[in-house]
Parts: structure tokens; sequence; C-alpha cells
């Protein structure tokens, strides 16, 4: 029984910290996968008649069990990185991995 | 006996932690605290929130996401309130108070920066157990 117990708690903190760190917010959420996840989607849901422009630039955030996130996911800081002044559009890509580490990444497009 | 013990409780406060951690998200934990009496914060309603960090948060992330033919301006403003929180039993905020007595209003940023035409908003946020907050409303534009 008290194997038992260690085993569900165990199991219960990988599921709460999996689904904490697997948890963002963007306007559009693909189905993320709990074992792992890789996907990118549109942050600037306004992509009526756009160019994307020559360059990209990225900036990330990193979270660890959920428990610490630390980065910048800015939109000016992945322009910066880019080298871009003039910004067409922008997505995001975003890793998973069971829960321990999540990646968040603003991509700009532009000029 | 006192290893057991231990690592019971270890085990309890981890599980703890991580019910926590969850209450900071739309998606909270069980064990604590309704929506109706959690502190309310910017990040909340957020388009973009790029991770959760229960002990530690420290990020910028955009608030305005249209950004098509966008070019940002060289000047930058910022205007914060700082939250500081009952962690464990309510998560009621204790205290919130505006830097400089400004809050945290676009035009408040706009103003500490002198800037004229806003191009973009973001926001930094840093949190520490979610016990001190901060949110910062960063403008840029000419």
């Amino acid at each position: 029984m008290n194997k038992l117990s260690k085993v569900v708690a165990v199991v219960g903190c990988s599921v709460l910290s999996t689904a904490c760190a697997g948890i963002y917010g963007a306007p559009v959420v693909p189905p993320p996968g709990f074992l792992f996840s890789r996907f990118s989607a549109p942050l600037d849901i306004d992509a009526q008649a756009t160019e994307l422009g020559s360059k990209v630039g990225r900036s990330s955030s990193q979270s660890i069990l959920g428990l610490i996130a630390v980065g910048d996911a800015s939109i000016s800081s992945a322009a910066k990185a880019g080298g871009i002044t003039t910004i067409r559009h922008v997505d995001y890509e975003f890793e998973n991995l069971v829960g321990v580490f999540s990646r968040f990444t603003i991509v700009v497009y532009g000029d | 006996m006192h290893t057991s013990w231990r690592s019971r409780l270890a085990l309890a406060a981890l599980l703890g932690a991580s019910t926590l951690g969850c209450t900071a998200l739309p998606l909270r934990g069980p064990l604590l605290a309704s929506p109706a009496v959690r502190a309310p914060q910017l990040s909340d309603t957020l388009p973009v929130r790029p991770g959760v960090g229960f002990f530690f948060e420290r990020y910028s992330a955009p608030i305005d996401t249209n950004v098509k033919d966008l070019t940002i301006g060289p000047k930058v403003g910022r205007s914060s309130v700082i939250h500081f929180s009952d962690p464990i039993f309510t998560r009621l905020p204790l205290v919130t108070i505006g830097e400089q007595r400004r809050g945290m209003a676009v035009a408040a940023a706009a103003k500490s920066g002198q800037i004229d035409q806003i191009d973009l908003v973001e926001i930094e946020r840093l949190s520490l157990l979610g016990i001190f907050i901060r949110e910062t409303i960063v403008v840029r534009g000419d």
C-alpha cells in the first residue's frame, strides 16, 4: 500500500507538472501531444494579402517542469534578432517534451 | 520510520506545488480557491502566454498580435503594477500598487517613454512563487 501510494503520488505529480508545463496561450492552438509536441501556428491571424518578406527572426521562452519559466518571447526582440525593421507577419513554434521541457518561440517575418 | 515520513511529506509537497502551479493558469488546481477569489492578473487575459513557472517566471510576450506591415519606432515606455498575494489559502491580492502612482495603462507607459504614436505593446512578467508579481506594459513607438 505504501508503495502504491508513492507511485500514485509520483504519477499525479508528473501529470500535473506535465499539464502545467505544456500549457501556454495563443490565438490559435493546435491539439497538443501529451508525450511530445512540436508544431507552429499563426500568432497574427490577419494574414490576408500578406507578403512575408525576406528576413526571419526568432526569440523564445523556456519552461522547465512548469516550475521555472524564463525567456524573451517578444515580437520586438525577435525582429531585432532577425534584423527586421518592418514586420509583415508573426507565427509561433511550440515544443513540449513530456512536460519536462517546453519552448515557445516567436517567429517574425519581414524586411 | 523517519525516512518514510519524510518521503511522504516530500511527495505531498511536490504534489501541492504542482497543484499550486496549475492554479496560476486558467486551468486551476482542485485544491485551492475558486477563480472568484483569486488575484486577477493581466497575464490571465493575454493573447500570448509563453509558459508557466510556479517557482519563477521572467518572460516577455506580445499583447498586440496584429502587426502587419509594422515598423517599430525607437522609443520605449514602461509602466508597472506590483502584486503581493497570499499564495496558499486564498490567492487574494493583499497589496496591488502601480509604480510611481501610474498603474499599468498603455497611456501611462507611452507617457513615460514620451511616445506620441504607439506601434507595439508587449508585457514583461516577473513572478516569485506567485507571492511577488510584477507586470510591466512595454510600449514601443515614435
